[in-house]
């Protein structure tokens, strides 16, 4: 009775900051576009599997010394795909989010789209020699590190768009036998002049100052980045998500946040990789997926195994049904089905769980004795084969078989006592049937 | 022929759900499972939509926007993806 007064209270403050968060139209479109990138990003995470081919010097299968062989003389397209997809995340992100927020006001995206990526290219890009014989430009902030930018430019643009055309600014009163296409044209004429000047000059501002946007902002808000990548945010972000979870609301809230964080930190990672360099970041959106939250959020996977053989017959069907998608990081079937939401018998474990994979993950992966994270397959990739595939690195699959224990020993003492419960029930409806 | 539209947050686990509730409707019924960025797109004609549990905070704002009916999904029938028992709660709208 005490537990239900004090859930219902919390969802009535919970509900209404999930709804805030996801209808801020700004992380929504944010949100919408890296759900919208992953087609892309996927491509760019094959490519560096591709070219990291697990061989030492003493390497003696055949198999792998082919594919080794096959990476190296193919370096330059596979790190040339990887550059011009994952690595120029960026730029995506950049068209993704104009286009949604566009939507959102109801305008035909593609003015505001051509805008943006002009903002984009003039921003991010670092002209070096513009010559006549040829031209060259630094795209070094292509990948996630030119993320903010792109960011900033597109939500200039569109909004900027935006209140121009609802304020009618520069729209000409044409006679009525223009035809109606063109009368568009002529009304986006100003704004899109006005947008483009904008960008010229922050451009001539930054190029005075001896710096570019993307470069300028990262300076600053590196240090935000790296006080992402530890072992106490993952923690809190980890148990902050699965409160939500625990009131049956999905963490795409929090998206539109994370996102570029974990997306950026991916990118920026697997250029390193690409490019043989150490990798910096732990905290990725394979991290997360694979390492962290295994079996979808509530790490649910080994919950599943001891719902499967439950002597309820009630846990067992939600079993039965729910394993499957728990295998491929889908948990909702067992979050709504034991259930898991609002229950109190299990708010210990749902939190603990994916917490315990993230902190160990986390200290085992950025004190290097496990590979670091390059590449990004499917949010469905089951956790044991993801973990490896974008680390490359066989000791994080078994990391993720033992973390896999682990959660079943955190699950195993409260889905006895909720089981004991539901046993009870139903053999006392059974013998009430029967009698 | 009938067409139901079921919305959660990418579109995935509601596709197991529409699956079932198609099969279990002997395939009367069109049954079809979106993203929320995308579902808005392709509600013309359905007789109702229906939301997932985990985002359930979000049926006030698709109210606004659609004439449609827009129903939340009892988190009990989806657990166990119960799609015959999410086609009785929702006969009315049919």
């Amino acid at each position: 009775m005490k537990f239900n007064q004090l859930s219902d209270w919390m969802e009535a403050k919970v509900m209404p900051i999930a709804n805030k968060l996801s209808r801020q139209r700004h992380l929504r479109a944010i949100r919408d576009t890296f759900i919208s990138l992953i087609s892309v990003t996927l491509v760019g995470g094959l490519a560096a599997v591709l070219s990291a081919a697990p061989v030492t010097e003493n390497t003696t299968n055949g198999f792998l010394l082919a594919w080794a062989g096959f990476a190296e003389a193919n370096s330059l397209l596979l790190t040339w795909v990887n550059t011009v997809t994952l690595g120029a995340m960026s730029l995506y992100a950049c068209i993704g989010i104009t286009h949604f927020l566009s939507k959102h006001y109801k305008l035909d995206t593609l003015m505001p789209v051509l805008l943006s990526v002009a903002g984009f290219v003039m921003l991010v890009l670092d002209p070096i020699e513009l010559g006549w014989a040829g031209k060259s430009v630094e795209i070094s902030y292509f990948d996630g590190k030119g993320l903010l930018a792109a960011i900033a430019v597109s939500i200039f643009t569109t909004e900027a768009y935006a209140y121009m055309r609802r304020h009618n600014w520069g729209r000409i009163k044409l006679p009525d036998s223009v035809p109606a296409a063109l009368n568009e044209t002529f009304a986006s004429l100003v704004p899109s002049t006005i947008i483009i000047l904008v960008f010229s000059a922050v451009f001539a501002a930054c190029k005075a100052a001896g710096t570019t946007l993307p470069g300028l902002i990262y300076q600053v808000v590196s240090p935000t980045f790296k006080a992402a990548d530890s072992l106490g945010f993952t923690i809190v972000i980890t148990l902050l998500l699965h409160v939500f979870w625990f009131f049956g609301i999905h963490d795409a809230a929090f998206a539109g946040i994370l996102g570029p964080i974990r997306d950026g930190n991916l990118s920026v990672n697997a250029a390193a990789q690409l490019a043989g360099e150490a990798l910096p970041f732990t905290f990725t959106t394979s991290f997360w997926v694979y390492f962290v939250i295994i079996g979808g959020c509530g790490s649910v996977l080994a919950l599943a195994i001891l719902l499967c053989l439950s002597k309820s017959k009630q846990l067992k069907t939600v079993g039965r049904i729910g394993i499957l998608p728990a295998f491929f990081g889908i948990s909702e079937p067992i979050i709504f089905g034991v259930p898991l939401m609002l229950n109190p018998v299990f708010l210990i474990p749902f939190l603990l769980a994916s917490t315990l994979n993230g902190a160990i993950s986390f200290v085992l992966i950025s004190s290097g004795l496990i590979g670091k994270t390059f590449a990004m397959l499917s949010w469905n990739m089951p956790s044991v084969f993801g973990a490896f595939l974008s680390t490359m690195d066989i000791k994080a699959a078994v990391l993720i078989v033992a973390l896999i224990a682990l959660d079943l020993v955190v699950y195993l003492p409260f889905f006895k006592m909720y089981e004991k419960s539901l046993v009870k029930m139903e053999t006392e409806s059974e013998s009430e049937n029967n009698g | 022929m009938k067409k139901i539209i079921l919305v959660c947050n990418g579109g995935m686990s509601t596709a197991m759900l529409a699956k079932r509730m198609k099969d279990a409707s002997a395939e009367e019924i069109d049954v079809h499972a979106y993203g929320e960025a995308e579902f808005m797109q392709h509600v013309e004609g359905a007789s109702v939509i229906l939301v997932g549990p985990q985002i359930r905070y979000r049926i006030a704002d698709f109210q606004a926007e659609t004439d449609i009916p827009v129903v939340g999904i009892s988190p009990q029938r989806y657990g166990i993806m119960d799609g015959k028992g999410v086609l009785e709660d929702i006969k009315k709208y049919l």
